[in-house]
């Protein structure tokens, strides 16, 4: 049966193509290199050169607003898809086969877990130097844990069904009922799950570089941007309000896009919020 | 119960002590060379040598994790490598003003926050409603940065009526004290009212729909002993627990609305450690911090357990 789409889905689909193409033709886009100094135009006002205005070196913050959200993009999906890759596998196991092993495990990630988030990702980069792709292991290895639990709790449930049961009884064996039985009837609650985890790899990432231990100048990062307009905040007030725009519409449209999402792949939990 | 109680502070002192030993190991890895950056790089290798000497630097790794692990047991947390002062006193000050704003924060979310979720729930479809949700939207996905930016350009930049940075003792006077922490702890809150609400909101629909709450108006009690009764009672417990997940949440905030409103707190002085590679200090506010967290999170669980008699602790739960 095909029901109509949710505007959630079409509202913050439109908003995530959108940025995802700005990102992917930002080059082209960009006015100016997001490095090119206009020394006699620093702080300058948004005008039809600079549409929204330039930093304290006379940067376009237009073109660096563009070319940051690549690293803001990268950021989330790499981090997403690193705690996919090893969460879900983890939490197929963990629900496949409930033992000894198993058990521990679980109990493992409940003591990730049960560190103030920020604290873990802060010890790892502050004892190296900062990087974009650190920052994205970082992130990825914290949220290892919620996406191993979610799989886990999906996947126990599943095991009491009936084609599971059949897969088992005709003597599969474990990697095909994982790959095979399991992982097509958890990948609903997992695209669900996993966009909801690029909004906050996208936000940690931003509040990390913001503090100064994500991205590093003179990359074109949002949450650099933002900590560094910070101290023109009275005289150029656009240095920091543009990426803020940009990155509370980015992240506005990928939490709809997925609310959405759930709606369609998963109607039971949805209408609840 | 008790035993539960027991058992769940067995484990915070484990998480403890598991952090404890990361933390030192961490720490330990880092690559900078600590007397060097005391004493400058002009300094000479001997001088480096006495330094590290003095600072325990030299010992065995083991031992120095005992001489610190014994001095925290004994309430000593060292010695700050930058401030060449004892860390307990200028770190009991700024966790003071830290929780000071967290517990502002909290108690403004824990009121403010179920109460807009019942309206927006009662008042189902209706304007209120569709404001609560855009707001909630918009509160949830936007950083506390990104807020904390527009409330310093409108009331600091624009109508100069609110400081923007720094904090104020309660000497200088309780306005002074008041007006400075009316920006941090607005931006703290955010966030966290929009997700308290939120959950609120979808519980307490769910409580309405639901067949005690259709038995308590068939027999014809009033609207309001429905909602408040009935409804809410129910529609609570998961709020306790969100409010406890958002404690978590708020230590992590509190890092950043310090950093974005110069507030000298304990989030502050945690990136001032990290900034400076000031092993002590670092060592000891990143414990400190864990150790509220842990605490905070028991303290919910334990709540929760009160609230709802129907849960037995003891079986595993997922």
């Amino acid at each position: 049966m095909r029901r109509s789409w949710p505007a959630s889905l079409l509202v913050g689909g439109a908003i995530v193509i959108l940025v995802v193409a700005l990102a992917a033709l930002a080059p082209l886009v960009a006015p100016f290199p997001f490095d090119q100094m206009h020394i006699r135009d620093r702080l300058a006002p948004p005008s039809l050169t600079y549409l929204a205005g330039t930093d304290e070196y006379g940067r376009d913050v237009f073109s660096r607003v563009l070319i940051g959200s690549q690293l803001s993009i990268a950021l989330g999906l790499v981090a997403t898809a690193i705690s996919m890759a090893v969460g879900v596998p983890l939490g197929l196991f963990a629900g496949y086969r409930p033992g000894m092993l198993s058990e521990t495990l679980m109990r493992a990630l409940d003591v990730m877990m049960s560190f103030p988030p920020i604290m873990l990702v802060l010890l790892i980069l502050a004892v190296t130097p900062p990087s974009l792709m650190k920052t994205a292991v970082a992130v990825g290895i914290l949220f290892i844990p919620p996406i191993a639990r979610v799989t886990r709790s999906v996947a126990l449930d599943l095991m009491s069904e009936d084609f599971v049961e059949a897969a088992r009884s005709r003597g599969e064996r474990m990697w095909y009922v994982l790959a095979r039985e399991l992982l097509p009837n958890v990948w609903p609650v997992l695209v669900v799950e996993a966009s909801l985890r690029v909004v906050f790899a996208i936000l940690l990432g931003a509040v990390l570089s913001f503090l100064g231990f994500g991205v590093q100048p003179p990359e074109a990062d949002w949450g650099l941007m933002i900590s560094n307009g910070r101290g023109f905040v009275d005289d150029a007030p656009w240095v920091a309000l543009a990426p803020a725009l940009a990155m509370g519409l980015s992240v506005i449209g990928i939490s709809l896009a997925g609310d959405g999402l759930r709606q369609v792949l998963d109607p039971r939990t949805a209408g609840r919020t | 119960m008790a035993g539960y109680a027991v058992r769940r502070l067995a484990a915070v002192v484990g998480v403890l002590f598991v952090m404890s030993l990361l933390v030192f190991g961490a720490t330990h890895a880092l690559p900078s060379n600590t007397a060097q950056l005391i004493l400058g790089q002009y300094s000479t290798a001997e001088t480096q040598a006495a330094l590290e000497h003095r600072l325990g630097l030299d010992l065995p790794l083991a031992t120095q994790y005992w001489h610190w692990f014994d001095g925290i047991l004994h309430g000593d947390l060292g010695q700050s490598m930058v401030m060449d002062r004892p860390v307990a006193p200028v770190l009991w000050d700024a966790l003071a003003r830290s929780a000071v704003l967290a517990l502002s924060a909290m108690l403004i979310v824990s009121t403010l926050g179920p109460a807009l979720g019942v309206i927006a729930a009662v008042r189902r479809g209706t304007w209120p409603d569709h404001l609560a949700t855009i707001f909630t939207y918009v509160g949830i996905s936007v950083p506390e940065f990104c807020w904390g930016l527009v409330l310093i350009l409108v009331f600091g930049s624009i109508f100069h009526v609110l400081p923007t940075s720094g904090a104020a003792d309660l000497a200088d006077g309780p306005g002074t004290f008041l007006a400075h922490l009316v920006l941090p702890v607005v931006t703290l809150t955010f966030t966290l009212l929009a997700h308290v609400s939120r959950l609120t909101r979808s519980s307490m629909i769910e409580a309405l729909d639901s067949n005690y709450v259709k038995v308590a108006r068939s027999r014809g009690l009033p609207e309001r002993v429905v909602v408040v009764r009935h409804a809410l009672r129910n529609a609570l417990l998961p709020t306790i627990t969100v409010l406890a997940q958002d404690f978590g949440f708020l230590i992590g905030g509190i890092v950043t609305v310090e950093a974005i409103f110069a507030y000298p707190g304990l989030g502050r002085l945690l990136i001032f450690a990290l900034e400076r590679q000031d092993l002590p200090l670092m060592q000891a506010a990143i414990l400190v911090l864990t150790a509220v967290y842990c605490l905070a999170n028991l303290g919910a669980d334990l709540l929760y357990g009160v609230a709802n008699p129907r849960i037995r602790y003891g079986a595993g739960h997922a």
